[in-house]
């Protein structure tokens, strides 16, 4: 996506700066699993729920008016989790926990031009794509009561599968980057969260 | 699994809260490139134009076609600028140093404003400015005033009035006078008198004793020059006759009580210098029949000038010719051409043709035409319409006729014919003026009617035709063979002459050309070779009779009639042998002087001339 940002910035007239090039963003995302133990391995089995966003642009502006280039991706990744807690009385319980992902991005790449009074001009395209990735943790949860819990996770998430990213209006036609390849957004690297939980029934 | 009573009397609420809770966080969740790369820039840079926009005039008149000079000074990148006269674009353009020209007749006339939008580049550096969107736009405004209405100048003329001439003319009362102008020219005084009250109506010329004046009267109102051309010509009713062997003058008592001498001059063009000044009294100034007597050298080309207070007011020309003993004056115009036959005299002017008695003088007939006559008289012609048309020059009837288009095509506008005793016709025609104010474009054709063909076409900027080594020359690449009779000067000049030129053969070299004569029987020619004479059949040039003189040929010339003269070196002397033309037997013997060699040489009837230029006329009278 830089590359095609930096591509960007090199076509239009005007000298335009990046300011944002897909810095690391808050996410939110839901867990479920099972209070049982598979197995009689304190494995426990679920499901994760993730929504990530990040973006990039290139702009400059004055008093005469703003000339932007802006690429906003968002996903929604879903899949199986299986989590390995230490079986002990502790409030506090540490494991590890592997979730295979099936993304769903979106990406839109939109340019505005303003100047004076006059209307903007905006111009946007859409792209999606479907993905797979393998995301390994490590997870302390820290109950705080019978039913609430706090959990820390801190984990690295790998691409493993990239699809195209498919022009929205027409699938059959892709986004290619600069040097004429197929364009793909590479969701890979270390993800942190913090979250509260709730034990619905022990 | 337990669920607490309290969420479970909740589910429906914890649907909502789940739902809420997740929408919430999706759109905290979603990343908004709002980080902005703002410049400033910096204004102060840009720069204001500076224009001239008639600084120097606080209110604009402006009328009919207008032309405002507007400068723009070139700090700035212009776009485009426009002149708005009220809130109506008049004219706009894109030069920062226009012209701006408009008509002001599109606009009622009245009191408006002047504007003059310029649209400059801001150069500020800005995105708009990059797109070249982004311009500066500066105004400079005036009053102005548009009158339309026009400007006439009533010059009612020139007036004489208690024996002074004045110019006079009605009062211009319009707010917008400016100042009168006028320019007088006359041959002794050339003024100009600015006349800045309008009140005024009269300028007096007390200095003005005859003749003519010319100049201009300028009104210069308000953005408008208006010039009205002044011709005035009194000539005090001055003529001249010749009857009986004497000049008659008559004139009008001069009324201009500036007078203080009249005078009249008078000269032969044809004899050596001025003759006489004839001073008459004030108390004399008007007469009818005023003879003068002058001594009698035929022909004669007189020239009597009228002047007053030594100046020049008018003149008349007069020729006369003399033939056995009777003498009488041509009626010709400048461009008159003449020759002399055994029974008449044939005359062509530029318009007509007229065939005199040589006995009495009469008009015989008279043709009006192109006429063109060569000086043999062999060769008559018309140029009419297409045709050139063949005239038997005894009789004047037409023999036959030529359509001129099949041969010739002749450019311009058709001005004059000549012909030549070798039968070519050359025709002379005006092309075009040159705006600038050069000379005007002409061309000639030189056609040689024998062979129907053209011989030669120039186009030339002069419409005088020039005589060297006596050749009939154009700008001295067209030259015409065989006699002519020629004017001297250009049609301008009232000192013209009827003179008979000797032109070269095409086919010889000038060198032996010059002892050439062709005689006017047409049937032979003479030609010096060393000391002899010879005259030879002029078709198949065999000699048929020699004289051997005692010096050598130099130049050989003839009456056209039949006398000859030859000029010969003998002993380091010049003579002139004058011989009879029809036996070569000597007649008389003049001394030369070398110094005249390169003179002009022309013998008319018995007369023989050397010229060199005007006023330098040599006549020497051969005594049958």
């Amino acid at each position: 996506m830089k590359e095609i940002q930096q591509d960007a910035q090199s076509q239009i007239p005007i000298q335009t700066r990046a300011v944002d090039e897909f810095p690391p963003f808050w996410g939110f995302g839901i867990d479920v699993h099972t209070q049982d133990d598979w197995g009689g391995m304190n494995v426990k089995l679920g499901g994760i729920l993730q929504y990530t966003s990040s973006g990039g642009s290139a702009n400059v502006a004055d008093f005469s008016g703003h000339l932007k280039f802006d690429q906003l991706v968002n996903r929604l990744a879903i899949g199986p989790s299986v989590r390995f807690l230490q079986k002990n009385d502790k409030k506090n319980k540490l494991g590890t926990e592997l979730n295979l992902l099936v993304s769903f991005s979106n990406l839109k790449i939109s340019s505005e031009q303003k100047l004076f009074d006059a209307p903007s001009q905006v111009q946007s395209v859409k792209f999606n794509s479907i993905s797979g990735q393998i995301q390994l943790s490590i997870v302390d949860r820290y109950e705080l009561s019978s039913d609430f819990f706090i959990q820390l996770k801190g984990g690295y998430e790998l691409d493993v599968v990239s699809g195209k990213l498919l022009f929205k209006s027409d699938s059959d036609a892709w986004l290619l980057t600069p040097q004429g390849e197929e364009a793909r957004l590479d969701w890979s690297g270390l993800r942190f969260s913090i979250g509260i939980g709730y034990t619905f029934a022990r | 699994m337990t669920i607490t009573p309290v969420l479970a009397s909740l589910r429906n609420l914890q649907k909502i809260f789940t739902t809420l809770f997740t929408a919430v966080f999706m759109s905290a969740c979603t990343y908004k490139a709002d980080n902005l790369n703002f410049i400033n820039i910096d204004q102060s840079a840009v720069e204001t134009p500076v224009i001239d926009f008639l600084n120097s005039e606080d209110t604009i008149y402006l009328r009919s076609s207008v032309s405002l000079d507007v400068s723009i000074s070139d700090n700035v990148e212009l776009i485009e600028y426009e002149i708005l006269i009220g809130n109506r674009l008049a004219t706009n353009g894109f030069s920062s140093t226009p012209f701006a020209r408009f008509d002001s007749e599109d606009f009622v006339d009245g009191i408006y404003t002047i504007t003059l939008r310029v649209i400059t580049k801001s150069n500020s550096g800005s995105i708009a400015d990059q797109f070249e969107l982004e311009t500066l736009v500066t105004e400079f405004s005036k009053t102005c005033i548009i009158d339309n209405r026009p400007v006439i100048p009533e010059v009612r003329g020139f007036i004489l009035e208690d024996g002074s001439l004045k110019l006079a003319w009605n009062e211009y009362e319009d707010y917008n006078f400016e100042q009168i102008v006028v320019q007088l020219n006359a041959p002794y005084s050339n003024r100009s008198q600015t006349v800045s009250d309008p009140s005024i109506s009269e300028i007096g010329i007390p200095e003005f004793v005859g003749g003519s004046i010319s100049g201009s009267f300028l009104l210069a109102a308000k953005n408008e020059e208006v010039t009205v051309n002044l011709s005035f010509v009194d000539d005090l009713g001055f003529d001249v006759n010749f009857l009986d062997g004497q000049f008659y003058i008559s004139m009008e008592a001069n009324p201009y009580s500036a007078v203080e001498s009249v005078s009249i001059r008078h000269q032969n063009s044809l004899s050596s210098g001025t003759t006489i000044d004839t001073v008459y009294a004030l108390e004399n100034r008007s007469y009818d029949q005023e003879v003068i007597n002058i001594s009698q050298t035929f022909p004669m080309n007189f020239q009597f000038w009228l002047e007053a207070n030594s100046t020049f007011l008018t003149d008349k020309v007069l020729d006369v010719v003399d033939i056995n003993n009777q003498q009488f004056p041509l009626v010709y115009d400048n461009n008159l051409n003449y020759f002399v036959s055994a029974d008449f005299i044939t005359a062509s002017g530029d318009n007509t043709i007229v065939q005199y008695d040589r006995e009495t003088g009469q008009v015989l007939q008279e043709l009006t035409g192109d006429f063109a006559l060569s000086s043999n008289g062999e060769w008559l012609y018309e140029f009419r319409d297409t045709l050139l048309i063949n005239y038997d020059p005894v009789t004047l009837s037409s023999i036959s006729a030529t359509i001129l288009t099949d041969f010739l095509e002749i450019e311009g506008d058709f001005r004059r014919i000549y012909v030549t005793n070798a039968n070519q016709v050359l025709f002379y025609s005006f092309i075009s003026s040159d705006p600038f104010g050069g000379r005007s474009e002409y061309r000639s054709y030189l056609f040689d009617k024998k062979s129907k063909e053209t011989l030669k076409t120039r186009a030339h900027r002069s419409n005088v035709f020039q005589n060297t080594d006596n050749r009939l020359t154009v700008e001295g690449e067209l030259t015409a063979s065989g006699n002519f009779f020629f004017r001297l000067g250009s049609e301008f000049n009232r000192r013209d002459s009827f003179i008979a030129y000797i032109t070269t053969s095409q086919n010889d070299l000038l060198g032996e050309e010059k002892k050439r004569a062709i005689l006017l029987t047409t049937d032979n020619y003479l030609v010096g070779n060393g000391s002899d004479l010879v005259k030879r059949d002029y078709a198949i040039h065999s000699a048929q009779l020699t004289k051997t003189l005692d010096g050598e040929v130099v130049e050989v010339f003839s009456n056209f009639d039949n006398l000859c003269a030859v000029i010969i070196l003998k002993d380091d002397e010049y003579e002139i042998v004058i011989l009879d033309t029809e036996n070569l037997e000597e007649i008389t013997r003049l001394d030369f002087n070398e110094s005249s060699l390169d003179f002009e040489k022309r013998f008319v009837m018995n007369t023989l001339f050397l010229s060199k230029g005007f006023g330098q006329i040599y006549t020497r009278k051969i005594d049958e």
